[in-house]
């Protein structure tokens, strides 16, 4: 570890120190390779197609269950590299990172006395959902402008891993069986439903960013929208998890739509080539 | 560059292509499904389940019913997927349905009881769930459980003119071809058990009725004061006894192997054994305590305990409830009697099991009761496949 640690500190301080010619006004430059990292938040939402339920109701509409789902409300992070190709205004990138995804819905249960109304439970159960992917974007942007400061455009699809997911259940109510009403919340508690998900995700996004290049370093900062393609959900083992069953909730089929926003820092790899050649 | 990302986009349009493509099935195979009500008052107690022809299930069980001493019946007809097709609650006077499901010919049947003139009534139930004219059962009182073979049912009921336990031989125009009675001894201290189980005021006892491989009939239940393994001839005496210990220990679930060797389940004021090779005498009196078996303390106290022969590997499915308020599965080796493998199911509320049965897939199914928000008792039904099966009994 402390061996890699090295080396990365070696690269990015030659890179620094090579940097000494004017990108701009240099043919050289028409054509660029970059390496680098990026890292910012999302904000997520899930987009329900169909409904499911763990409870079969003998006597009411499956529906009353009321699942709601809420949208870009829970923050999530990502991270990770950034291997980019530019010519001529166009940049192609790809961004190999780990993103985690929270999303949060909620399902209801209810009961009621029918000799006596007023005796009735009333439990509402949030449900927060977080993932982690690993995500293999590809991407084009096209900067509006040349110079130091560069606006730009660009879209991509992307390919998502699911490594894990869990799910955090708080549940509370009104408990009006002893008469008298009472509200309680009980601890959250926190369950893997990594296998009531599929390992794939697609999607695409359209984003807009800009970057500035001091000479040796490019940072971008970009914000975009990710339209997930796919059902995310494993549709074979939606029934299968026990604690979720017991309260009577099953994975809807779902896509996940996302708001992002990522800061990145680039390096011109062409600088350091042993033979300086600009044109490979 | 053009080379990279092609190959960069082929790599991962065939990831995603493998279970995004195929990510559209129907859970038949494996799922969970809780029965719900949203009446405080309503309570369901599941006794067995049977898959039809159309891979759908039949769901038997009772209902509390305030107007009576008795449980009502409770038939449910769901599809593959566990969704409800139809549900019938049957009306006075028919009552307490007792275990379980019997399929004789292309029919399903299952016994209960007229709660007017206390006889057994067999019960038609088509396909789809269907519940048709009942067939009195005349000369039959108070059931306690039923099984069926290709043609006859043999059913065990309690006679409570004479204090005898009645093992009988009907067929399904309701004709009785044979019937024992035996003494369950005198007094009210050996009845007060089997009211309590009728009435469901006190445990359920575990009753059992069939016959061995070698077609002895052998019932579970009171004889001469003590819950016994039972084997008779329909003669005057039994053939032979293993006795348990009042209504405090004795045999929780049988299942013949051929040969006087039966796989076992045993309780013994608060113990609980499992023998899957228990070698009992046909032809004489034994003790339920003196059977070999491990004792397994996770299991609840007088839990009803279900045993499965699936069929072609020598292996039982022993199927149970914890202390931990789950099912479990154990599976054993027929012959060594050596444990293969352990499987919980149900988490979140407290669940005991109710019967299991095999599927048409080589799964099981397996129905238990669970109590939502541990304050209602519903019904549960899981569903797995047949590997889940496979990984149990590796």
């Amino acid at each position: 570890m402390r061996l890699k640690l090295t080396f990365l500190f070696f690269l990015l301080t030659t890179t620094l120190w090579a940097q000494n010619r004017n990108p701009y006004s240099d043919p050289f430059l028409k054509t660029q390779w970059y390496l680098g990292f990026f890292a910012g938040g999302n904000l997520s939402k899930a987009i329900p197609s169909n409904s499911f339920y763990g409870y079969e109701p003998l006597n009411y509409n499956v529906s009353s269950i009321e699942k709601s789902y809420t949208g870009l409300k829970k923050p999530g992070v990502q991270a990770g590299l950034v291997f980019m190709f530019y010519t001529n205004r166009f940049t192609i990138g790809l961004k190999p990172g780990i993103h985690t995804y929270e999303i949060e819905h909620t399902t209801t249960a209810n009961w009621e006395d029918t000799t006596n109304p007023n005796n009735t439970l009333n439990i509402s159960y949030q449900h927060n959902t977080n993932f982690n992917y690993l995500e293999f974007p590809l991407t084009v942007q096209y900067d509006l402008i040349t110079g130091k400061i560069r606006p730009y455009i660009g879209f991509g699809g992307y390919y998502g891993l699911l490594l894990n997911a869990n799910r955090t259940v708080e549940r509370s109510g009104i408990d009006a069986a002893s008469g008298s009403s009472g509200s309680f919340a009980n601890q959250a508690k926190t369950i893997g439903v990594t296998e009531l998900f599929i390992k794939s995700s697609l999607g695409l996004n359209a984003f807009v960013g800009v970057s500035y290049d001091p000479g040796n370093i490019r940072i971008t900062m970009d914000i975009g929208y990710k339209f997930g393609m796919n059902n995310i959900t494993n549709t074979e083992n939606r029934y299968l998890n026990n604690e979720l069953s017991a309260i009577g909730e099953a994975t809807d089929d779902l896509t996940i739509q996302n708001l992002y926003f990522n800061i990145g820092f680039v390096f011109p790899l062409k600088f350091i080539s042993k033979n300086f050649n600009a044109i490979n | 560059m053009k080379k990279l990302i092609y190959i960069y986009t082929l790599v991962l349009t065939f990831f995603a292509s493998c279970d995004i493509s195929k990510n559209d099935v129907l859970p038949t195979n494996s799922f969970t499904k809780i029965y719900d009500d949203n009446r405080f008052e309503q309570e369901y107690y599941p006794l067995d389940i049977i898959q039809t022809m159309d891979e759908g299930f039949l769901i038997l069980a009772e209902v509390k019913n305030d107007q009576s001493l008795f449980t009502s019946v409770y038939v449910i007809k769901t599809d593959a997927l566990g969704a409800i097709l139809s549900k019938t609650e049957m009306s006075s006077p028919f009552v307490m349905p007792v275990n379980g499901w019997q399929k004789i010919g292309a029919n399903y049947y299952f016994v209960c009881m007229d709660e007017t003139t206390l006889t057994a009534q067999l019960i038609p139930v088509s396909e789809a769930g269907v519940i048709e004219t009942a067939i009195p059962l005349n000369g039959i009182t108070y059931p306690l459980v039923v099984t069926g073979d290709e043609s006859n049912l043999t059913i065990l009921s309690y006679d409570n003119a004479n204090s005898e336990t009645v093992i009988s031989v009907a067929s399904t125009s309701s004709q009785i071809n044979q019937q024992k009675g035996y003494t369950i001894g005198a007094g009210v201290d050996v009845e007060k058990p089997i009211i309590d189980h009728l009435t469901r005021n006190g445990d359920l006892l575990p009753f059992q009725v069939g016959k061995t491989k070698e077609g002895l009939y052998y019932f579970n239940g009171f004889y001469n004061y003590t819950f016994s393994l039972v084997f008779t001839n329909f003669g005057d005496s039994p053939t032979g006894v293993c006795q348990g210990q009042l209504s405090q220990g004795g045999i929780s679930a049988v299942s013949s192997l051929g040969n006087d060797i039966f796989g076992i389940a045993r309780f013994n004021f608060g113990d609980n054994y499992i023998a899957p090779t228990a070698s009992i005498s046909t032809n004489s009196i034994t003790s339920s305590t003196d059977l070999e078996g491990n004792t397994f303390p996770e299991i609840e106290n007088k839990s009803v305990v279900s045993i499965i022969d699936t069929g072609t590997s020598e292996e039982w499915l022993y199927g149970t409830s914890t202390q931990n308020n789950q099912v479990v599965l154990y599976g054993f080796n027929q012959s060594t009697g050596t444990i293969l493998g352990t499987s919980y199911l149900g988490s979140g509320n407290p669940y005991t099991l109710a019967a299991i049965t095999t599927t048409l897939d080589g799964g099981i199914a397996v129905l238990a009761q669970t109590s939502l928000e541990g304050r209602f008792p519903r019904i549960a039904l899981f569903k797995r496949d047949k590997a889940f099966l496979d990984e149990l009994m590796k």
